[in-house]
């Protein structure tokens, strides 16, 4: 029930984000790389990213989980591949936080 | 893990072709999915070339008409004739319906195969254990500790909140045309156990709300329903048991 109510709540947050984050997207071609630089070094700029990918990403790994769950009907197999998904989901999120720090 | 081969026997054969047919203009051409496991050989299609005249206008006259005429050994599960007993339930022109109650008069063509991924016991007749013990997993019958002099009372408010949920007949078309269900039959309940399950739940007579949420509360036997919507396309009572589902997540939510 948990899982099922997480995401929803992941689903439901994800839209003023998405929203946000596309009509920035939308409008890149309008800002130069300078100020795009900026944005995303700032701290309200760097926040709505990670919450941006973040977000996607718990979203992502907790549908994955259902569909391998769906599908892979051996117990071992069905736990190690769920966790190798959590792993890359984890990782690409701190990999994220490294590349948007380092701006 | 997943299969991604069928099994051997899963193929399916071109078998005989029957016809008793001179020339109409009012010609039907069908199409029958026949299993006999004692033959242990693939399953096959016969095809049959018949008369519309010959027979009343619902595709389980023609059954029957080949059962009487063409064919007896041809098998399939029957009874009322009215869509009140859900045993003609299968196949028909890759939609999950009562053969009672599917109208032919249009039809050229028609083709009958049985419960889509269920174990085949014969011909049209699969088998429905799995669909049974499931429905008798949600205890269907009123639990309560209340003890009337005479019959439990309820009101007509609360008897109209089970309409849209009694008239399931437990012909199984939704849960066997619901992917969740074809995956995961082992541990997904269906819909067709979990609309009776909210019909319990939701009952003013029955006292044991709780218990009946708190067992279907499983990432299996409840969360497997990803709002397909199958169910609701297929029934054949026009019910519509994913609307079912989605109250017992919410109640659930609530809880």
């Amino acid at each position: 029930m948990e899982h099922w109510k997480l995401q929803r709540i992941s689903a439901i947050i994800m839209i003023p984000i998405v929203v946000l984050s596309l009509i920035y997207i939308i409008n890149i071609t309008s800002i130069s790389y300078l100020q795009l630089i900026e944005d995303l070094g700032s701290i309200s700029g760097f926040l709505i990213a990670v919450l941006f990918v973040g977000f996607i990403l718990f979203h992502s790994s907790m549908g994955l989980e259902v569909i391998i769950e769906d599908y892979i009907h051996s117990d071992n197999l069905q736990k190690n591949v769920i966790s190798l998904t959590k792993l890359l989901h984890i990782t690409s999120f701190f990999l994220t936080i490294l590349t948007l720090a380092s701006i | 893990m997943a299969k991604f081969t069928l099994p051997i026997n899963s193929i399916v054969k071109k078998g005989k072709t029957f016809s008793d047919i001179n020339k109409s203009e009012n010609m039907l051409t069908v199409e029958i999915y026949r299993y006999n496991p004692d033959n242990k050989s693939n399953p096959y299609t016969d095809t049959y070339l018949l008369n519309k005249d010959n027979f009343g206008p619902m595709a389980l006259d023609v059954l029957i008409y080949i059962k009487s005429k063409i064919d007896s050994s041809l098998t399939f599960r029957r009874s009322c004739r009215e869509g009140i007993c859900g045993s003609c339930s299968m196949n028909i022109n890759g939609t999950n319906n009562l053969a009672c109650i599917t109208d032919i008069s249009n039809e050229k063509k028609l083709k009958f195969y049985p419960l889509p991924h269920m174990p085949v016991i014969k011909d049209l007749v699969p088998d429905l254990n799995n669909f049974y013990a499931q429905y008798k997993s949600i205890k269907p019958w009123l639990i309560t500790d209340k003890k009337p002099e005479r019959e439990h009372i309820q009101s007509q408010e609360d008897r109209s909140k089970l309409d849209g949920l009694f008239e399931c007949v437990l012909c199984a078309c939704c849960s066997t045309s619901c992917p969740s269900y074809w995956w995961n039959s082992d541990k997904y309940l269906g819909p067709a156990t979990l609309m009776h399950a909210y019909k319990w739940i939701i009952d003013s007579r029955d006292t044991a709300k709780e218990e009946r949420l708190s067992n279907l509360a499983d990432k299996f036997k409840l969360y497997r329903c990803h709002t397909i919507m199958n169910c609701t396309k297929t029934c054949p009572k026009n019910l519509n048991p994913a609307r079912a589902i989605s109250e017992i997540k919410k109640m659930l939510v609530k809880a």
